[in-house]
Parts: C-alpha cells; sequence; structure tokens
C-alpha cells in the first residue's frame, strides 16, 4: 500500500523539489514585509510574521524561476499543451500575474483563484500549482530567519511565517514533540499534542488517529469535529531526519483513505 | 593548523590519471572492471573497447576519478573534457547531517572531511543521499561508506595528499586555504581572457574547488542538488504497478494539482489586522 507513487509522479515532484531548494537558497530578488526586526512582537501578537498583500517578489526572479517550474511540467506532462498555450496567452495579456499569483495564494485567497478559473477557463489546478510552487520559492527562504522557529514560543494551528494552514506533521525524535509544517512555506512549529490544529478542538473524545499498517511510521489524525484529517509521521520509527514537504508527497495513499473515510 | 584546501587547475590537468593510481597505492585499493562491466554504469558513453574513463563511476574503492568526456565543439571537431572527481570537503558537510552515529563523519581542523570507518555501520546510506553531489560510496559487503579522506594522516604529517604529490603537471595543488583561493583567483584572471566561461566550481565555501574552463556539466562534475535526498525518498516510495487507487489520477490536469488541487478547497489563512487577540476565526474563508 505504502509504495504506489507513480513513477512519473515522483520524477516530475523531485524535479520540482530541486527547483524550489535551489533557487530559495539564492535568496534573490526576495522582499516583504515587515522587516525580519517586527517578527519577535508580531508573533507575541499571534500574528504571522508576513503579511501576504506586501509580497513583492522581484519581476525577473519570478519570471525565470516560472519557465524553470514550466519546462519541468513540460518535461514530464505533467499538464496539458493547451493548457499551458493558454496559460501563456493569458500571462502575454496581462490577465494573470506571477506576483499576483503569490499575493493571492499566500493569503489563502481561494475566491481569487475560483474566480480567476471562472473568467479564463484555466483549470484552477493549473494556476494554483504555479502560484504555491513560487510562492514557496519565495516565502521559504524567508523563514529561515525567523526567530524563535520550532522552539514553543507559537503554539498555534497556522504557520508563523505566512499565517497558512500546516499540511502535515510529525513527532519529533528527541522528545517526541509534535512538530507542524507549513502547507506553504515548509515552516516548522510546535504544536499541542491533543488539539486539532484545524479547529482547535482539544476534547479528547474527538479526537482520533487511524494507521494502515500496524508497525507504520505514520498515522492520520482525525478530528470529529471539524471533519479534518492531518498526516502525521512518527519520526522515532524511522532512520533519520523526517522532510515533511516530501513526506507529504509519498504519503498521498494516505490522503486518498482519509478522504474515502469522510475527512478532508 | 591552518585551514588547508585542494585547488585543481583543470586547465593544467593532460588527464594521465596519476592521480586516481596514486589515490589507489596510498590507501590499498583494488582495481576495478572496465566501465563496460560495471553494473548501472551511467559514465560510460564509448563504443570501442575500453573507456577512457575508467571506472564508470566513483566507488567504495575508487574516491578519486578522472572523468572523461568527448563532444564535438562549435567547429564541428572532437573535444575532449577530462578532470580529476571527489570529495569537495564542504564547509558544513550535509553527509555529516545525514549520519545517525556520531563520530562516524569529521569535519577536520585542516578542511577534510574524512569518515571513521571503524564507528561506520550498517545504517540507511544516509551520507550518500544527503550529499549534494553524491560522492560516498557504499560497500555493500560490509555496509560501510566510503570516499576521498583529503589523506588526512599524510596532512597531519605535513605532507600533502597522494594525488597532489603526483600528479606530473602540477595541477593538483595543496596549501593554505587562503593561498589556495589566492592561485585559483589569479589564475582564473588570466584564463578568463582566452576562456570567458572559465569559472571556479563549486566554491570556495568547499575544501576542494576546481578551476573549469568550462561549465561544469562539460565536465560531467554534478551540479549540487540538496534535494536528493528527498528524490530518494520519493524513489523508495514508487513502484511499477500501475493503478493508483484515485480515479483519474494519471490524467494530466488532476496529475498536477494533484497536492495543489486539494487544498483549494480548504485552504485558509490567518489574516493579519484582523485578529487583534491572534484568535483565529476557525471557520472563517
Ligand atoms: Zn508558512
Ligand atoms: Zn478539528
Amino acid at each position: 500500500m505504502e509504495n504506489n507513487l507513480p513513477r512519473e509522479f515522483s520524477d516530475f515532484q523531485g524535479g520540482i523539489l530541486e527547483i524550489r531548494s535551489r533557487l530559495a537558497a539564492g535568496k534573490r530578488g526576495l522582499r516583504a514585509e515587515p522587516g525580519p526586526d517586527q517578527a519577535e512582537e508580531r508573533l507575541k501578537q499571534g500574528l504571522p510574521w508576513l503579511e501576504a498583500e506586501t509580497l513583492n517578489p522581484d519581476g525577473d526572479f519570478l519570471e525565470m524561476a516560472f519557465q524553470e517550474i514550466l519546462a519541468m511540467v513540460k518535461k514530464h506532462g505533467a499538464a496539458g499543451e493547451e493548457e499551458l498555450q493558454r496559460l501563456e496567452e493569458l500571462r502575454q495579456g496581462g490577465r494573470i500575474e506571477l506576483a499576483e499569483l503569490v499575493r493571492k495564494i499566500a493569503a489563502g485567497n481561494a475566491e481569487y483563484f475560483k474566480k480567476t478559473s471562472a473568467a479564463t477557463g484555466l483549470a484552477p489546478e493549473i494556476l494554483v500549482f504555479f502560484a504555491e510552487n513560487l510562492a514557496r520559492i519565495f516565502l521559504s527562504a524567508q523563514a529561515e530567519g525567523l526567530p524563535g522557529k520550532y522552539s514553543s514560543a507559537w503554539l498555534r494551528g497556522y504557520c508563523p511565517v505566512c499565517g497558512n494552514e500546516p499540511r502535515m506533521a510529525k513527532l519529533e525524535r528527541q522528545q517526541g514533540k509534535r512538530v507542524l509544517a507549513c502547507s506553504l512555506c515548509d515552516t516548522l512549529w510546535v504544536f499541542r499534542r491533543v488539539e486539532c490544529p484545524y479547529c482547535g478542538n482539544s476534547n479528547p473524545r474527538d479526537l482520533r488517529f487511524f494507521q494502515v499498517k500496524g508497525e507504520s511510521p505514520y498515522r492520520v489524525d482525525v478530528c470529529e469535529k471539524c471533519k479534518r484529517y492531518i498526516k502525521t509521521v512518527d519520526e522515532r520509527k524511522i532512520e533519520g531526519e523526517a522532510i515533511l514537504r516530501t513526506e507529504d508527497l509519498a504519503t498521498i495513499y494516505l490522503d486518498e483513505i482519509a478522504r474515502k473515510e469522510g475527512y478532508r | 593548523m591552518t585551514e588547508k584546501a585542494i585547488f585543481i587547475d583543470t586547465s593544467k590537468c593532460i588527464g594521465c590519471r596519476a592521480c586516481q593510481v596514486a589515490c589507489k597505492q596510498w590507501w590499498g585499493l583494488p582495481a576495478e572492471l572496465p566501465a563496460e562491466n560495471v553494473a548501472g554504469s551511467v559514465q560510460f558513453q564509448y563504443k570501442f573497447s575500453g573507456s577512457y574513463q575508467n571506472p564508470g563511476d566513483l566507488s567504495h574503492q575508487t574516491w578519486n576519478l578522472v572523468r572523461f568526456k568527448e563532444e564535438a565543439g562549435s567547429d564541428g571537431k572532437m573535444k575532449w573534457f577530462f578532470t580529476p572527481d571527489r570529495c569537495r570537503h564542504c564547509k558544513n558537510p550535509p553527509c555529516q547531517e545525514g549520519c545517525p552515529v556520531p563520530g562516524v563523519i569529521v569535519k577536520d581542523e585542516s578542511g577534510g572531511v574524512y569518515y571513521n570507518v571503524e564507528k561506520c555501520g550498517d545504517c540507511a546510506k544516509q551520507c550518500a543521499e544527503y550529499c549534494p553531489f553524491g560522492i560516498p560510496k557504499f560497500d555493500g559487503d560490509i555496509r560501510r561508506a566510503f570516499k576521498c579522506r583529503f589523506c588526512i594522516d599524510r596532512v597531519h604529517e605535513g605532507k600533502t595528499p597522494a594525488c597532489v604529490k603526483t600528479c606530473p603537471p602540477g595541477a593538483i595543488q595543496f596549501g593554505d586555504k587562503t593561498e589556495m583561493m589566492d592561485k585559483a583567483q589569479a589564475r582564473l584572471a588570466v584564463i578568463q581572457t582566452d576562456n570567458p566561461e572559465a569559472n571556479i566550481y563549486p566554491g570556495f565555501d568547499y575544501n576542494n574547488f576546481w578551476l573549469l574552463l568550462y561549465a561544469p556539466e562539460k565536465y560531467s562534475l554534478a551540479q549540487a542538488d540538496f534535494t536528493r535526498k528527498e528524490k530518494a525518498r520519493l524513489a523508495a516510495a514508487r513502484t511499477s504497478r500501475k493503478p493508483f487507487t484515485v480515479a483519474g489520477f494519471f490524467k494530466p490536469l488532476t496529475y498536477l494539482g494533484m497536492l495543489g488541487g486539494l487544498g483549494l478547497a480548504f485552504f485558509r489563512r490567518v489574516d493579519a489586522g484582523k485578529n487583534p487577540e491572534g484568535k483565529i476565526d476557525r471557520h472563517g474563508k
């Protein structure tokens, strides 16, 4: 059950990860507000460090990143030629702007993607895919400068850097602390073990988890109150560090099961 | 000890492989089968008997390998590219990060990175996966990892590494890192007039660097890829068994939107300013 990633999918996603990692390491053309000096103060107030609407990625850098991702999509045939052609036309016509995609995805503005999709005829998946991966390059480079990262000071259900939801969790090797990973910027932060990060429910009666195999390092925590789920990898049951963005990709079979079970 | 570095001046390399032989002799490593006989060799690209590159890749028995590559130039003439390939001796070695046993992987004061073979043991080969250049190689029989050791014992005795000592044209140089950097810079300035693509590879954050006349890929030198461990993880999760449980997964669109699209239904973010108390509108958006 675990080993079921189609080869094309894993090759494609591996290529995308490489692009993200390399471009984020360059830290070029990345601008955001407020500055790192204000991060601590904002976190104290329960606000994520960055304000999504102020993200101002350098145009040339974005274009370069877009072209690299696009080349990878084409190489693996991960999107139809017609869709990509349409995207190019919309970009040329100024109806889709990369920096805007980055801001809207960082702001978690689902409405924007639905509307843009309806207005342009472009599948929302295409828009979200490019938006997410561009934003990730930009945000994960920012996240490194966060004070108190991985500490117990935050303890909220959303990312201290960009304010987005977690996508996956791990129980870390040393003390078994529950660590969440941001769905957008890969930032890690500590969270309470018995609480749903999505709705704040901490009643143990509504919180359960299921596992596919008894010995598996993976489990899926579910909340009966909001019907959300989050995949978790127990680092004490694997060798080495769990890199959650990769674990997330490697365990999409668990998403399938969770959704079949009625969680989302 | 002051920090040392190995500087490989590719403009002086004649491809004689004396460094490769010297490395094997000093460390008592056996010769290997020709490239065409090495299973899974990706470097073998010559049809005629005996590749110039031998063996096909670095291995647990070959820690220093002269890579050869032939390519047609713009004038249509065949051109040879060659240079020795080995560990770059990173400033903060990612392989060390990947090793579960403390003390196996050492970043020495000399700048060299070496593996304590006695402590190295049965593990998940993460050093190899964490290395952005794919340098460490595993001996499947004794389940231990090997790579260039910076000739650490020689260096501590005030000698130069075996490959440096033997290199006939003096292409491989060794000394204080600052001195080597100065040499590389000065040489680059001279070379660049005739070779605009000349570059320092992979950079000065390493204790082994090259002066290359052309881009690294011309020499089959790997570009740093810090996601190799992640790719290995994804590769381990895949199968050739076709049907994935998600209906329509293989349609290009869903395929691309597999994860991005999932988020669309419920992605939500805390809006700055709207939550002065830091309380999140749990059911908002
Ligand atoms: Zn985030
Ligand atoms: Zn919940």
